[in-house]
């Protein structure tokens, strides 16, 4: 049934969801891999013999996030049609990092939009020690924002106001920053990934998201006011009205810091619903990737 | 001094006001208050530019909240930039009290039109968010014997002999009248459905109702404010204060207090003569309004003395109210209130209130009223009275007439 992601079970109750997309050189959320993707997080967030959770990749890289053209047809789409989509993804990650079993990435090369998104909803983030990967939220880069919670995992996991101002120029990380900004549990030699991340869920039972935990709290109102009347001034500054993506993503990220993660995730769709009814946004993803007129 | 029109009234649903559960709480209060705002626009086909001030209530008006929302709400709805906003705060009655501001500055001859109503995103700005020194000032809170508002309702109950089966009872049957009400359609007029930017429609009934509460269930539930009182000391500070009542009773809990929620509501007043230049059509006058201080360590009991004011300036008395909105903050006042008017509970909340859908505090005035005008049109009767209580030992009653099918 599955092609995309493959599941396999160990002696321990460890399971394995393997992307390795038999048809692409990457692994990318396409409309198929997201049906797959929905039905395994379900099938190991019930199954009682399942006691943790590996994501792994299959190709060189890890995951290069949504298919851009599935996201190009998104524009297309009804608002009621792609808010049912998005809300698929959405309840399957938040699914997965509340099923009450430890979960972990192993990030054996780039892992980006779609595909970090996926790993931070992970309880642990395992990536090869190379200088190579890149990681992160390179959405804005391409006039897009991020979907499947990007915009309120990475603030409540990191720096806020770092990863914020990242967010919004669609800079991405290699290993050694992404560590040292608090989003990788650990960096290891490529041979020792797939051990380091299985010992890892073995050793917590019973591990949690940061800001699931009783006593988070995230940043104080005034804190969160600061940074953003700087920010404001700073992006209408820079030309913000030619980049809606920085205004949604700002918007969200201001919005969202502000309540419990499962609203702030609501939250996101919509702002990310709202860029694709912008015509000016599809004209420039059409124009730049799929060199079609705009 | 001339009679204020009001041509409509609007609402949104009330959502649970927990940011966890609550479907509204993932907009921002500014979001909210612009609902019933656009609402008043497009339903009247409004030119904004005639409308001469936005008076809004929100009574923790900080973060979100803050910074004068009336002005930023009207500019988000897209009213002229000419029209400016104030934010206003009488605790509970804010919302009522917005449109009597509103009604004041069209009487004076201000403004022609106004917009009045209020807002309160409980799920974002909890309750108190904006400081209490009645209650944490010692030189204040001390002599005066302060007691938060729940203990005042307790202390009502208590005074006046209301049993727990008493306040439950009140309580069931307002989540039967609101029940009713949805089902019967009697709130369409008013409600505006909260929609996302993208035009989905998040929410389009109250959340928080629960028609099927009976007295078994409530009966399920501890007292609120009873470990809370004897650990602070407010149970003594009461009785003190009262020292008739012998010991404090508790019998408030969740489901006889008015609910934490999200919502907003607006109103639209002005004089006659605005009203035909902007092809407005009245639906009720102004015919009496009040607002009084009361007794404020029992807090919760001048509904009477603003209603007694507001009917003398209509030059009518209680009997002549066909329809009466008194807000439920806690059942004991409602109970306190018919006992010391006469007025019968079947013309009062007969949609039910805020037990059973909630009391998003800004705004509840402002729905109250609505909720009246409303059942006036739809009951066909001709006077009606809306009073709140409000914290400190506050309340405001307003009288109105219904004017359906008169010209202006």
């Amino acid at each position: 049934m599955s092609r995309v992601i493959t599941l396999g079970v160990d002696g321990h109750g460890i399971a394995e969801l393997c992307w390795d997309d038999p048809d692409r050189k990457v692994n990318v959320f396409s409309t198929d891999a997201i049906a797959e993707w929905v039905a395994l997080v379900e099938q190991v967030a019930s199954d009682p013999s399942v006691r943790g959770v590996l994501i792994t990749s299959g190709k060189a890289s890890f995951h290069a996030g949504a298919d851009l053209s599935m996201v190009s047809g998104f524009f297309g789409m009804s608002t009621e049609d792609l808010w049912s989509v998005m809300a698929r993804v959405k309840d399957s990650l938040y699914r997965l990092e509340t099923c009450g079993k430890p979960v972990a990435a192993a990030i054996n090369g780039h892992c980006l939009g779609g595909g970090f998104e996926m790993a931070l909803a992970a309880h642990a983030r395992f990536a090869v020690d190379d200088p190579a990967i890149k990681l992160g939220l390179p959405e804005a880069g391409l006039g897009l924002m991020p979907g499947f919670g990007g915009t309120q995992r990475l603030t409540r996991l990191a720096p806020w106001q770092r990863v914020t101002a990242d967010m919004l120029q669609g800079a991405t990380y290699d290993v050694s920053q992404a560590r040292s900004l608090g989003q990788l549990t650990d960096v290891v030699p490529a041979g020792a990934l797939r051990d380091a991340a299985r010992r890892w869920l073995l050793d917590n039972p019973a591990a949690e998201q940061p800001w699931m935990a009783r006593g988070y709290r995230g940043p104080s109102a005034s804190e969160i006011e600061r940074y953003f009347h700087a920010l404001n001034a700073g992006l209408t500054r820079d030309g913000m009205a030619d980049r809606p993506e920085q205004k949604l993503i700002a918007e969200a990220v201001y919005h969202g810091l502000q309540m419990p993660i499962e609203p702030a995730l609501r939250l996101e769709v919509r702002r990310f619903i709202e860029l694709t009814r912008n015509l000016s946004v599809r004209q420039t993803l059409q124009a730049r990737f799929f060199g079609e007129a705009a | 001094m001339q009679h204020v029109r009001i041509f409509d009234a609007v609402r949104t649903p009330r959502g649970k006001g927990k940011a966890s559960v609550g479907t509204l709480a993932e907009l921002s209060p500014v979001e909210l208050a612009t609902v019933p705002l656009k609402a008043l626009k497009e339903r009247s086909n409004l030119d904004t530019s005639a409308v001469g001030d936005v008076v809004l209530g929100c009574v923790d008006p900080v973060a979100d909240q803050g910074g004068d929302i009336a002005r930023t709400a009207a500019l988000e709805a897209g009213y002229d930039e000419a029209v400016p906003g104030v934010q206003i705060n009488r605790f509970c009655a804010s919302g009522l009290e917005a449109c009597a501001i509103a009604a004041g500055k069209v009487a004076s001859g201000e403004v022609g039109l106004a917009v009045a109503g209020g807002v309160e995103m409980m799920s974002r700005v909890p309750m108190l968010s904006s400081g209490m020194p009645v209650l944490a000032d010692p030189g204040i809170a001390i002599p005066r014997k302060s007691v938060p508002q729940g203990i005042s309702a307790d202390l009502i109950a208590t005074l006046r002999g209301y049993s727990r089966d008493d306040v439950d009872a009140l309580a069931v049957e307002s989540q039967r009248r609101a029940g009713r009400a949805w089902e019967e359609g009697r709130f369409a007029r008013s409600i505006v459905p909260v929609k996302d930017r993208n035009g989905l429609t998040m929410l389009d009934r109250d959340e928080a109702i629960r028609p099927g509460a009976d007295m078994q269930s409530l009966g399920a539930l501890n007292p609120s404010f009873e470990r809370y009182a004897k650990k602070m000391g407010y149970d003594a500070v009461a009785e003190q204060k009262y020292p008739e009542i012998g010991a404090l009773k508790y019998v408030h809990h969740a489901g006889n207090s008015s609910q934490i929620v999200d919502g907003a509501a607006a109103v639209l007043l002005g004089s006659e003569k605005s009203g035909k230049e902007n092809n407005l059509t009245p639906r009720a006058r102004i015919l009496g309004l009040a607002s009084v201080g009361s007794e404020p360590t029992i807090m919760l009991t001048g509904p009477k003395a603003a209603c007694d004011r507001a009917l003398k300036q209509a030059g009518l008395g209680y009997a002549d109210i066909d329809l009466w909105e008194l807000n439920e903050a806690f059942a004991s006042v409602v109970l306190y209130f018919q006992e010391e008017t006469g007025v019968s509970p079947d013309r009062m909340n007969v949609n039910g209130g805020a037990i059973a859908m909630g009391h998003p505090l800004g705004a509840t005035g402002a729905m109250i009223l609505g909720t009246l005008l409303d059942e006036l049109e739809r009951a066909d009767r001709q006077f009606g009275c809306a009073t709140l209580c409000a914290a400190t030992g506050q309340a405001i009653a307003m009288v109105i007439e219904r004017m359906e099918g008169e010209s202006a």
